[in-house]
């Protein structure tokens, strides 16, 4: 899943936004208290690809399977599931007892239906691509998307035939994309159904105004009694890096994130060691480059602009939080080829790249990036690296949403500074999501296309041996490497405080934090 | 002292040791302190901060003096019209003026600069568009007492045009008044371009700009003052100078006015 950073996690502070009007007095300390610099870019589990919406999404619905906080995969609307002898059939029980928030029982019919809206053309979903494996997917058009794969035998019962083998079927259950979603509200809500969610979550939709704030509160007929234990989650808008330090000092905001200029003082002083968690997730902050605007057509520039950055050096700007990067995948990811080595800081080399395409003099271009503090000094970092090889860069900065939306399109971004974060444990969900040609429009913001890479993908999607799948998967990523759509830049380690009152918060491996077994110890039980 | 201000602003490449968009020193990922040889300490990008703040008065001053151009000449250019042909000219040029001045400047600014591609030309065009209105109101006062004098009804009646009557009669006669003016609204200029920077509307990154400096260095205040100090120094140094040259101008003009 994309996402921002570092920081991205939680921001806080209403400050001087909060209108009396509202009535809505800006923290409530009822609540947990998180904040951002921008707004969740959507609520609908079928449209939301990033880390923002995900954190969200994940309260408000489920999904069959869930992650524990390992990363184990455990049943959530399941109880149960059979696995035939061929792993192509998937039968699941689910529980009787859960229910949307309209009142609704949760049924098998509704798993099918969002699965299937996923799929449906007319929904634009990111996800389709992880269930284009079921029987009969392809023959979804926005007309008519009945997929023959999915089975509901009984109103608790339902079975998935896939086309073929696909070992990471469960994992993608557990992704927000595969959440239950009533279709009667759908229907109702149409496009609206982001801002009007209703799900069978811990926790349901209380208000969101937008650019302001969000406000979610427990869902009393939770299936799991006594879950969750917070009367609900606050998290305003508008909150940079700066404020959300000086808020989480002045106790006004639960978890926060560090700015790199606080850093070395918060991990020495022993007053914030029991405040603080780190995570190291399956994550690359990398510059993307647009394969199909000229001059990126040729690669021998894109390689260029790997030599000529100083990856070391950026990673000083956040204090040696993560390990630079050679590659696509991160260190701890299962299939991780040392051998990918990647592009030293070879500034001669570059140059020497730049004049053999004929690009002597240099060229000009524009990198995009999301407006932060953080990401405008990473992004100043490169600007004066490439200076020095002659690419001039201007710094375009725009809000979190907006820039999602522009490097999808085709011809517009040339160079963007973003992250990636695997949705669960393999390779594939890097390489085949960002790298296929197939997902040019979706996820595949570069428009890197190398019919090579592209049929090494799908064989590896066919194969049945764990071990040859990734050696696939290995070349795949030696392949790319060499093509570098990417300047691979770090895998970063997430760090953020959290306030002493607040318990059984951790960060997750593979999702945002979860938070329905987080209570505060001064907020009464109810 | 605005000499040497216009001196350091065209001499920046041969005073400033560093350059101002490099990283020049070992320490980059922190700031480090004022220190020889930089002598007032590097910023986290590994740069020289004297070099920029250094550089930042060319952008500073050129701006000041650009904008402040443009703030004359809407000002002046309406002033001349609603105080020369009066009636319903006049009417509507002050309540234009009225509507304009209705708004805090700089919030007009933010929201004009928001709404273009951020570049010097943008901040010419928006500190203009906002600060005319104390120039135009002051000439048209003074248009309205110079055209009732007998050397302009002499003139009018020797069947000069309008427009030669306010180029040649009028418009000199007020151009003791534009220049202090001129020198009073540069500091204003001044300070809404550090303000502007300071919000990001300025000049993109990562070229030098006091008010950006300040902004950035807002991260590190606490581990790192002189990125903020010298800065704002600066700002402070530009404003006190340009306002010394606008009593400077208005102390001789007051002074002939009395001799004559």
């Amino acid at each position: 899943m994309k996402l921002a950073l570092f920081f991205i996690l939680l921001w806080s502070l209403p400050a001087c936004t909060s209108t009396p009007s509202a009535g809505n007095a800006a923290f409530d300390a009822r609540y947990l208290r998180l904040a951002d610099q921008d707004d969740i870019p959507t609520l609908d589990p079928a449209r939301g690809y990033d880390t923002a919406s995900w954190q969200f999404e994940e309260m408000l619905f489920n999904t069959l399977l869930d992650y524990d906080n390992d990363g184990n995969l455990v049943p959530e609307l399941a109880t149960g599931w059979d696995v035939s002898a061929d792993q192509r059939t998937y039968l699941f029980h689910l529980r009787q007892d859960a229910r949307f928030t309209n009142g609704r029982s949760v049924v098998a019919d509704d798993i099918r239906y969002s699965i299937e809206r996923v799929l449906n053309p007319r929904t634009q979903s990111q996800g389709v691509e992880f269930f284009r494996g079921i029987a009969g997917a392809e023959d979804c058009s926005p007309e008519q998307c009945h997929v023959r794969g999915i089975e509901t035998p009984d109103a608790h019962t339902i079975r998935f035939t896939l086309r073929d083998f696909d070992p990471l079927f469960l994992h993608k259950l557990a992704m927000p994309f595969a959440a239950a979603v009533p279709a009667e509200e759908v229907e109702r809500w149409g496009e609206d159904f982001a801002r009007h969610p209703v799900g069978s979550g811990p926790f349901q939709l209380q208000e969101w105004v937008s650019g302001q704030r969000l406000l979610l509160v427990r869902n009393p007929h939770y299936f799991i009694t006594g879950v969750p234990r917070l009367a609900g989650v606050q998290r305003l808008v508008g909150v940079n890096e700066d404020l959300e330090w000086l808020k989480y000092e002045s106790g006004q905001l639960d978890v926060a994130g560090i700015p790199p200029a606080e850093f070395p003082r918060v991990v020495r002083d022993p007053h914030y060691k029991p405040m603080l968690r780190h995570v190291t997730t399956m994550r690359t902050t990398y510059l993307g480059i647009n394969c199909q605007l000229p001059p990126f057509t040729d690669r021998g520039i894109r390689q260029a602009m790997n030599y000529a950055i100083n990856k070391e050096k950026l990673l000083r700007l956040i204090n040696n939080r993560g390990v630079v990067a050679r590659g696509f995948l991160p260190p701890n990811m299962p299939g991780y080829n040392p051998e990918v080595t990647g592009y030293d800081f070879e500034p001669q080399r570059a140059r020497q790249l730049l004049a053999d395409a004929g690009y002597e003099n240099g060229f000009s271009t524009t990198l995009w990036i999301r407006s932060d503090e953080t990401m405008l000094r990473l992004a100043q970092a490169v600007q004066q690296d490439l200076a020095d090889v002659g690419v001039r860069i201007q710094i375009k900065a725009i809000a979190w949403g907006p820039f999602l939306e522009a490097v999808k399109l085709p011809d517009l971004v040339p160079v963007f500074l973003l992250g990636w974060e695997a949705d669960f444990p393999d390779p594939s969900n890097f390489l085949e999501v960002l790298l296929h040609s197939k997902n040019i429009g979706s996820n595949n913001n570069t428009n890197y296309r190398n019919p090579e890479v592209d049929a090494l993908l799908d064989t590896a999607a066919h194969t049945v041996d764990p071990r040859e799948r990734l050696q696939l998967l290995q070349r795949v990523e030696l392949l790319a490497t060499a093509d570098a759509p990417w300047v691979f830049l770090f895998h970063p380690v997430t760090y953020v405080v959290v306030n002493p009152r607040v318990r059984q918060f951790e960060l997750h491996p593979l999702r945002p934090p979860r938070v329905e077994g987080v209570w505060l110890t001064d907020v009464p039980p109810d | 002292m605005v000499l040497l201000l216009v001196f350091i602003a065209i001499a920046a490449p041969w005073l400033a040791r560093y350059d101002p968009l490099k990283a020049v020193a070992d320490s980059f990922g922190d700031p480090f302190p004022p220190q020889r040889p930089f002598w007032l300490g590097t910023d986290e990008l590994g740069r020289d901060v004297l070099s920029r703040v250094l550089y930042g008065a060319r952008i500073s001053l050129l701006v000041a003096v650009v904008a402040t151009s443009l703030t004359l000449v809407i000002g002046v250019t309406v002033g001349l019209c609603a105080g020369y042909f009066g009636a319903w000219v006049d009417t509507v040029l002050m309540r234009i003026t009225d509507v304009v001045l209705s708004f805090p400047a700089l919030l007009l600014a933010i929201a004009l600069a928001a709404l273009f591609q951020p570049g010097l030309a943008t901040i010419f065009v928006v500190i203009g568009v906002v600060s005319w209105t104390g120039v135009a109101r002051t000439v048209r006062g003074e248009v309205l007492s110079l055209r009732e004098r007998d050397f302009v009804a002499a003139a009018r009646a020797l069947g000069a045009t309008p427009l030669r009557l306010i180029v040649r009669h009028i418009l000199p006669n007020t151009l003791p008044t534009i220049l202090v003016m001129g020198a009073l609204s540069t500091s204003n200029t001044v300070l809404l371009d550090a303000g502007l920077s300071y919000l990001g509307l300025g000049v993109p990154v990562p070229t030098p700009s006091w008010g950006r400096m300040i902004s950035d260095s807002q991260t590190y205040y606490r581990i790192a003052p002189w990125l903020m100090v010298f800065p704002g120094l600066a700002i402070v140094y530009a404003v006190v100078a340009f306002n010394f040259l606008g009593y400077g101008l208005l102390a001789i003009v007051s002074r002939r006015e009395g001799r004559s």
